[in-house]
């Protein structure tokens, strides 16, 4: 699952200790990390750079989370959005679904699950690369 | 016009009748007499003078003439004496100056051709006179001197008219006579009138004196006197109609006295009756009004009793019953009363006025009987309007004081128990034929001091009312606490006859109020936990994946392995009770739907299992079929069972039963779905199992409890409307979880869960 291109992947939250522990532990897999800490900056950083996965939290001030994703899937569609979601916001998590979001994890991030769907969406990434088509439908 | 007066008129106008005629009568006899005596008295004496002169009656013979004549006015009185010879010519005259004068009035024609002595009444020098003229003959014959003196009888023939004589008579005498005996006659009409006026008007009043005794006793009569008598002074018809009035008068006063004294006694039976407060009327065998009295009228809303009589009174008054169903008359007592000879009292029916209103009435009714037979019915009656107002007073308040809710007693001074309600027995345990005649006292708990006791009668003998809450024992032993109040009843007289004490079992008040503060205590948490979770979650959030991460990377024998353990482990608990705080705060705003109990036990069980297995526990299932749905959170509801069968295991400990039970309950028109989790653990102290819901609260060990499992289970129940139940003693705890069944048309409790 790992190319010989470096995967690029920015993480936009705006609780320091997140951003710090995202980039820590995905930097840790040789993951090209940068944050952002709110959705303005989000977008300003994924315009400068082609990102293949971007870990938004949804709540933030400036930019919220569904507003970065928006503008994300205008920018560059094929870029992979995981939104992550405080406990029980289950329509918010639909809502960002429905708008084009790769999937949704609870946040306090369980490190594990989200290495796993940062994977998946390379992966998915990478197969719709080889075929040509665009990363969602 | 007095009868006296009407028989004077009478009498006097027949006077006057026969008396006026009478005297006129009289002085024309009187008169006619006195002046044919003057008349004869002048022929007498004239034809003396004619005897006399007769012979010289031949040319102037006045000579001769003159002294007879004057003699025979000396002899006679009379004014004047005159001769006149055959033509009228005087020829000798008493007044000398008449002498040669001839007359030819009419007096002294008729005189020339009269052939007898005649007299007239006339008028001479104003005086009335008589005058007599008496014819002078002269006889050829010698012989003839005889009948001369007769007044010449003898045919003309043999004699010759010479004249005559004439003599004026005065009636001045006569007149006089005749006037005199005018006034005498009449002077005695006069005194005999007055004498005869006199004697009229005593005898009338004589007479009439009776017959004013009789007008006066006879208007006595008529007043009523009966008896009046009049005296009998005399033997004639008015003396007889005396005698006959009185017997008459004595007759009415033997006879109608009698009818007096009835009329008396009528008036005062009428009297008594119209005073009477009660209604009294009769009726007859056709049932028809034949009196009343005023109070009669007057209850049934007449004016007049009178306007009741001869009107059919069932018809009138009781044709209706108080219930507004007709009332037959041979149903009505009264109608019986005189059909069945029976006599009645009856108090339960209404009597119908005459404005339409009902007049609730006793009423008597009894029959009359003449000649041993019965003639009709009396019926007398009262208006009970306000005595059956103050029957259902009274039933109103006993109704009121036995069903009341709160339990009444009431006690004489000594507190001798007199009554107790309802309420008191259900309360108490206690019946009504226990308590009576006992004290108060039966139902000492023993939890107050001698001195509580003294406060309360030095309260209530001093007359106020006593307030508080007291602790009293039930029949069977248990304690229930009361409040309330006991009040001393005071008469006119300012003692007092009785105590009352309303009392409120408030044991289940205590209850609700240990309910509500527990849900204060949750509603506090419950916004403290959602604040604070929170803020917690993503500092702790950053420690744990931290944490995670590096524990991950630890080489074996690493030395900073315990501390990095430690730190992701109290983390993690952490963690746990921030979720249980989130969970917690939003147990309101979860879902709901149809839950089917049985699958949520069997989803909390396989999440147990591993647990229970690792400490040897045995875990029973017994899950009724066919249990209906309740409307909840299947995931809270999970989460009950989860925390309830967490805390059963570990009360357990290794080894023991977990029994997750559920069954269907009714309870009257609500059914329940109920859950119960029993376990064989030590059981919870009696102490601590009012504070088992507090949030905080554990018993576990540090680490392993957040203490707020129970808190939450206890809440979410609540928000299900549902309810919860601890039994506990050592060896057996059951937690016992009720959720309402909800049915078309059946809501248990207010939908206040559903969002």
């Amino acid at each position: 699952m790992m190319s010989d291109q470096t995967l690029k992947v920015l993480v936009v939250d705006d609780e320091p200790g997140f951003r710090n522990l995202l980039k820590w532990e995905l930097e840790s897999l040789g993951v090209q990390v940068d944050t952002a800490e709110n959705g303005t900056e989000g977008v300003r950083k994924a315009t400068e750079t082609a990102f293949d996965v971007i870990i938004t939290d949804i709540t933030m001030p400036e930019m919220d989370g569904l507003e970065l994703l928006e503008k994300i899937k205008k920018i560059t569609p094929e870029t992979e959005v995981i939104v992550a979601t405080g406990f029980g916001a289950v329509e918010t998590a639909v809502h960002a679904m429905k708008n084009g979001a790769y999937d949704f994890i609870l946040k306090p991030y369980d490190l594990e699950y989200l290495k796993r769907k940062v994977f998946q969406a390379v992966d998915r990434l990478a197969r719709c690369r080889e075929c040509g088509r665009p990363a969602h439908e | 016009m007095k009868l006296q007066w009407k028989v004077f008129v009478l009498i006097f106008l027949t006077a006057i009748l026969l008396g006026g005629p009478l005297l006129l009568t009289v002085r024309q006899a009187v008169h006619r007499i006195l002046v044919e005596e003057v008349s004869q008295k002048g022929v007498l004496a004239t034809t003396q003078i004619v005897d006399r002169v007769a012979a010289q009656f031949q040319g102037a013979a006045e000579r001769s003439l003159l002294p007879v004549l004057q003699m025979a006015q000396d002899q006679t009185g009379a004014l004047y004496v005159m001769a006149s010879d055959a033509t009228g010519r005087v020829l000798a005259h008493t007044n000398v100056a008449e002498k040669g004068k001839i007359y030819s009035d009419a007096a002294t024609k008729a005189d020339l051709r009269a052939e007898k002595p005649h007299s007239h009444p006339a008028l001479y020098k104003g005086a009335q006179i008589m005058e007599i003229t008496v014819p002078v003959w002269f006889h050829s014959q010698p012989a003839q001197g005889e009948d001369f003196l007769l007044g010449g009888n003898k045919e003309p023939s043999g004699r010759e008219y010479r004249g005559f004589v004439r003599m004026g008579l005065p009636l001045a005498h006569v007149l006089e006579t005749e006037y005199r005996l005018i006034r005498r006659i009449v002077a005695i009409i006069f005194i005999a009138g007055g004498l005869g006026i006199l004697l009229f008007f005593f005898f009338m009043r004589r007479l009439l004196l009776p017959v004013q005794w009789l007008s006066t006793a006879t208007a006595r009569v008529a007043r009523g006197e009966y008896g009046a008598s009049v005296p009998v002074r005399t033997k004639d018809e008015l003396g007889n109609l005396a005698g006959d009035f009185n017997r008459m008068s004595q007759v009415l006063a033997e006879t109608t006295v009698s009818k007096k004294v009835l009329e008396e006694s009528e008036n005062r039976v009428r009297l008594i009756l119209d005073s009477a407060a009660e209604g009294i009327y009769g009726e007859d065998l056709e049932g028809n009004c034949t009196f009343a009295n005023q109070a009669c009228a007057r209850l049934l809303g007449y004016q007049d009793p009178a306007e009741l009589i001869g009107k059919n009174m069932h018809r009138l008054l009781h044709h209706t019953h108080a219930d507004g169903k007709p009332y037959a008359p041979e149903d009505c007592p009264i109608i019986r009363t005189f059909r069945e000879n029976a006599q009645t009292h009856v108090d339960t029916e209404v009597f119908w006025r005459a404005d339409g209103k009902s007049l609730p009435a006793e009423y008597w009714s009894y029959p009359v009987f003449q000649d041993g037979k019965v003639t009709g019915a009396v019926v007398s009656f009262l208006d009970i309007t306000q005595r059956r107002q103050s029957e259902e007073l009274r039933a109103m308040l006993f109704a009121a004081v036995e069903q009341s809710k709160d339990s009444v007693v009431i006690t004489d001074p000594s507190g001798k128990i007199h009554y107790v309600n309802r309420s008191f027995e259900l309360t108490t345990g206690y019946s009504r034929e226990e308590a009576i005649g006992q004290t108060p006292r039966v139902l000492k708990s023993g939890k107050h001091d001698r001195k509580f006791y003294e406060m309360m009668w030095s309260t209530l003998t001093s007359g106020r009312v006593w307030q508080s809450t007291i602790t009293n024992r039930r029949k069977d032993g248990t304690l229930f606490e009361e409040e309330g109040n006991i009040s001393p009843v005071i008469n006119e007289s300012g003692k007092i006859t009785n105590y009352v004490a309303v009392k409120r079992d408030i044991t289940e008040r205590r209850k609700m109020e240990e309910i509500l503060r527990q849900s204060d205590k949750m509603s506090a948490v419950g916004q403290l936990a959602a604040g604070v979770a929170h803020e917690i979650n993503n500092p702790l959030g950053v420690i744990l994946g931290f944490a995670q991460a590096v524990v991950r990377r630890l080489q074996a024998g690493d030395p900073l392995e315990l501390p990095l353990k430690s730190i992701e482990k109290e983390a993690i608990r952490c963690k746990n009770l921030v979720q249980d705080l989130l969970t917690f705060s939003r147990a309101s705003k979860a879902e709901r739907e149809p839950v089917d109990i049985n699958r949520s036990v069997d989803g909390a069980l396989s999440l147990v299992m591993a647990q229970a297995r690792m400490a040897h526990i045995e875990v029973k299932k017994e899950l009724a079929p066919a249990l209906p749905h309740v409307l909840g959170n299947q995931n809270q509801i999970q989460q009950i069972i989860i925390n309830l069968s967490n805390n059963a295991m570990d009360a357990m400990g290794n080894n023991g039963v977990l029994v997750l039970k559920t069954e269907l309950m009714l309870e009257g028109a609500l059914s329940w779905v109920c859950v119960k989790i029993t376990d064989t653990g030590p059981g919870i102290p009696a102490e601590i199992r009012s504070r088992i819901f507090d949030p905080f609260f554990t018993t576990k060990p540090v680490g392993k409890g957040t203490g707020l499992g129970l808190s939450l289970v206890h809440e979410i129940v609540q928000k299900h409307s549902g309810a919860i139940a601890v039994n506990s003693r050592p060896g057996c705890t059951e937690f016992l979880i009720k959720f309402p069944v909800r049915q078309a048309g059946v809501s248990p409790t207010p939908d206040k869960g559903t969002p």
